[in-house]
């Protein structure tokens, strides 16, 4: 008996030469296996022919738009690849200018509670760093002992330090409203959310903390007053001081 | 293989366009579900070509028909509906069908048989059905159906005569139905 697999095997040509003619030799003397071989051929003949053919054109069109999706999103893919770095720059440089005119445009509140926190813990030798610290200090002297009424606003030896590591000093003050802070640091320092003082654009104002705060600068300094009142008494206060008209 | 973006997308839809009928209609024997058959055949074709640059050229369509049976098998196979016989033992025993007396099979088709084949394809159990329409339908290669549903050539082989023996029974009812085959012939 002859394997039936072969059979199958011979009518699908999946045999090799040397196969192939040995068994059509045994199949001359195997009539049964002969005709399983034609009635094999015969099936895959009617299978090949007479089976249905599918042509679905809306299923194919549905393929063509799932492969435009696909090249789409490829070339958005390669787009932003390709050019990541440029659009993290513009992004980096938007964000920064965003902020950089937030900065100088608005402020309604001020941050300078920082600077105070990290001043206030300043405490020196009362001994001028810089020369303009000296410079301010004997103006202040100058102007305490001059035009200044000593009852009307006194200043108190001040403690020297460091403020984002430019040298700055904290002059206590006090007048009949109560005590007063006098920061002079030696750089321009950009204070964040501040506003210009209608009446003086020169002077901006924030808040830290409690405290009412004025900001000026002059020749290359930052001043700043705090203290616990409203902004037009420490515009007062600015005004008689040296530098801050 | 090298091509364009453009490029390749021309040379990918002028063949898998070609071949569509066979992805479709091999997708639609194997679901007997239309919407799953166009959800089968559209995953394949993302599938192919997402890969074509993987594709060795030689011939895509046995390369896109695997991977539909092998979408279908990973994927479609757990919903399939109706009875599963996989406990068929594919090694079992095959005998032949046919007999010297036998009228010639030719008789028992004709042209107008294409939902017969269909509805008979229908009742072979699933892994011989995809072997049947694979060889004889698609006219794939043993090799080339084992890479598609990952069986060694001789499982293909036993599956194979299994699948066309089955076909031959169902469409040999429909003969005696019809009067081609008369009541007392047999096999």
């Amino acid at each position: 008996m002859t394997d039936p697999k072969q059979l199958h095997a011979l009518a699908d040509e999946e045999l090799t030469p040397l196969e192939a003619n040995a068994l059509r030799e045994a199949l001359k003397a195997d009539p049964r296996a002969a005709a399983e071989v034609d009635a094999i051929l015969n099936l895959k003949d009617v299978l090949g022919r007479n089976s249905l053919r599918y042509s679905d054109e809306e299923a194919w069109k549905g393929c063509l738009r799932r492969l435009d999706a696909i090249d789409k999103s490829r070339r958005v893919e390669g787009f932003v690849g390709r050019y990541a770095w440029a659009l993290c720059g513009v992004m980096f440089v938007f964000i920064v200018s965003g902020r950089y005119a937030m900065r100088n445009v608005q402020g309604d509140t001020a941050r300078t509670a920082d600077l105070a926190r990290i001043f206030g813990g300043s405490s020196r030798p009362v001994s001028a760093e810089t020369r303009a610290q000296a410079r301010m200090y004997a103006d202040l002297t100058h102007a305490i002992k001059g035009s200044l009424d000593s009852k009307e606003l006194q200043v108190f030896p001040p403690a020297f330090g460091h403020v984002h590591d430019l040298p700055a000093a904290r002059y206590p003050m006090r007048d009949r409203q109560g005590d007063l802070v006098l920061v002079q640091v030696d750089g321009n320092l950009n204070m964040q959310d501040t506003a210009p003082l209608p009446m003086n654009p020169k002077i901006e104002a924030g808040v830290s903390g409690n405290s009412n705060c004025l900001v000026w600068h002059k020749e290359g300094q930052t001043l700043m007053l705090f203290g616990d009142r409203s902004f037009d008494d420490l515009t007062q206060v600015a005004a008689r001081i040296p530098g801050a008209q | 293989m090298l091509f364009g973006k453009r490029d390749k997308r021309d040379a990918f839809e002028r063949q898998a366009e070609r071949v569509f009928p066979s992805v479709y209609g091999t997708a639609l024997r194997l679901t007997r579900s239309r919407e799953e058959a166009e959800d089968l055949a559209q995953e394949a074709i993302v599938r192919a070509y997402d890969a074509f640059d993987r594709f060795d050229g030689t011939n895509f369509k046995a390369w896109i028909l695997r991977i539909v049976t092998n979408l279908y098998i990973n994927k479609y196979r757990a919903r399939q509906r109706g009875p599963q016989l996989g406990s068929l033992d594919d090694e079992g025993a095959i005998e032949p069908v046919s007999s010297e007396t036998e009228l010639p099979d030719r008789l028992l088709f004709d042209p107008a048989l294409g939902a017969e084949i269909e509805e008979a394809l229908n009742a072979v159990p699933l892994d011989f059905r995809m072997a049947v329409i694979l060889s004889d339908i698609e006219g794939m290669s043993y090799q080339e159906i084992a890479d598609a549903v990952d069986v060694p050539i001789g499982t293909v082989r036993s599956r194979l005569a299994r699948g066309r023996a089955m076909m031959r029974k169902a469409l040999e009812g429909y003969a005696r139905r019809e009067g081609y085959l008369k009541e007392g012939s047999t096999e």
